[in-house]
């Protein structure tokens, strides 16, 4: 049984395979199943590349997120690199800029020495208090590059 | 689907060997867990305490948990250390209790452990309704070389 989850899983790979040195696949789903994926961006330049999907829902909903970033480099590792994520209120939909990371809805980090082809996980379930625009966003911190990875999905509560 | 069955297989996929070097003691590495709220903390241990401890925190609001895994100067070397984090409803002194398909928060991380090598994490977000919940932060690949798995446990109490 637990082989054939492996199985799974494995199979789920090549779809994440989409960024230059960080694979990263971000799922939001919604209680009625409404579900959105992103994948790696890059910044600079601010806000990345990449048009970002929205996830609509209602106040009092409870999010369901998910990320999971691989490090694809196979033969370079990073002291101290990290990983941070978020949900925060943000003016517009697919705005650029991010928001000051103040009353954050939920947040989380990592603080690790990243070794090549290291692969991080986190899944969390968020009850939206309020109507608004937010913004879900996982990015990499600290990885001793010229850039960093991130990717991102709005959250659109009525 | 689960997360850490998708990281440990990362792991596995790449195919790295873990050399079985039992007998050396778990001593060396520790993990520390820190839950905070409305100015009160409470911290646990691993290894320190029969019972875990006993967090206590309202109802929507916003908890944050703090967590640290070091393997000491003298430690051993570990490597494909799977780091587990979850916060759940149910009873914390569960025998090997996993995260339901509900839990509030998972993450894993995979990690080698030089001696002295130190990782942490945090996150915050904010208490659900009523109910018992806990947090668990466990090593999953420890026990090779270490003997046996190291965890850091915490009841959060919500009235």
């Amino acid at each position: 049984m637990r082989r054939a989850a492996f199985s799974l899983l494995l199979a789920l790979l090549p779809s994440a395979a989409r960024a230059e040195h960080f694979d990263i696949k971000l799922t939001a789903t919604a209680p009625d199943g409404a579900s959105k994926e992103a994948f790696a961006d890059q910044t600079p330049p601010i806000g990345g590349l990449n048009p970002r999907p929205v996830l609509r829902a209602k106040a009092g909903d409870t999010i369901a997120f998910q990320f999971m970033m691989t490090n694809v480099y196979a033969h370079e590792s990073a002291r101290n690199a990290g990983i941070r994520f978020y949900i925060v209120r943000e003016q517009q939909l697919g705005q650029k800029a991010v928001p000051p990371l103040e009353n954050l809805t939920a947040e989380g980090s990592f603080t690790f020495n990243l070794k090549p082809r290291a692969k991080i996980g986190t899944k969390e379930r968020v009850v939206m208090p309020q109507p608004g625009i937010y913004l879900l966003r996982v990015e990499s911190q600290r990885t001793q590059r010229d850039h960093e990875h991130f990717a991102a999905i709005d959250l659109e509560i009525r | 689907m689960s997360l850490l069955l998708y990281v440990r297989l990362g792991a596995l996929a790449f195919g790295v060997l873990l050399m079985p070097c039992l007998g050396a003691g778990a001593n060396d590495f520790a993990i520390n867990l820190k839950v905070q709220s409305g100015g009160h903390e409470q911290t646990a241990i691993s290894g320190q305490a029969a019972a875990p401890p006993t967090f206590t925190a309202k109802s929507k609001e916003v908890v944050w948990v703090q967590w640290s895994a070091a393997n000491g100067a003298s430690g051993i070397p570990l490597s494909d250390i799977t780091l587990h984090v979850f916060m759940d409803r149910g009873d914390p002194r569960a025998a090997a209790p996993k995260p339901g398909p509900k839990a509030l928060y998972e993450s894993a991380l995979i990690q080698d452990f030089e001696p002295g090598a130190k990782s942490s994490g945090e996150f915050r977000l904010p208490m659900p309704e009523p109910g018992t919940y806990f947090v668990r932060v466990e090593t999953i690949g420890a026990a090779k070389k270490l003997g046996k798995e190291v965890a850091a446990v915490m009841q959060v109490s919500v009235p």
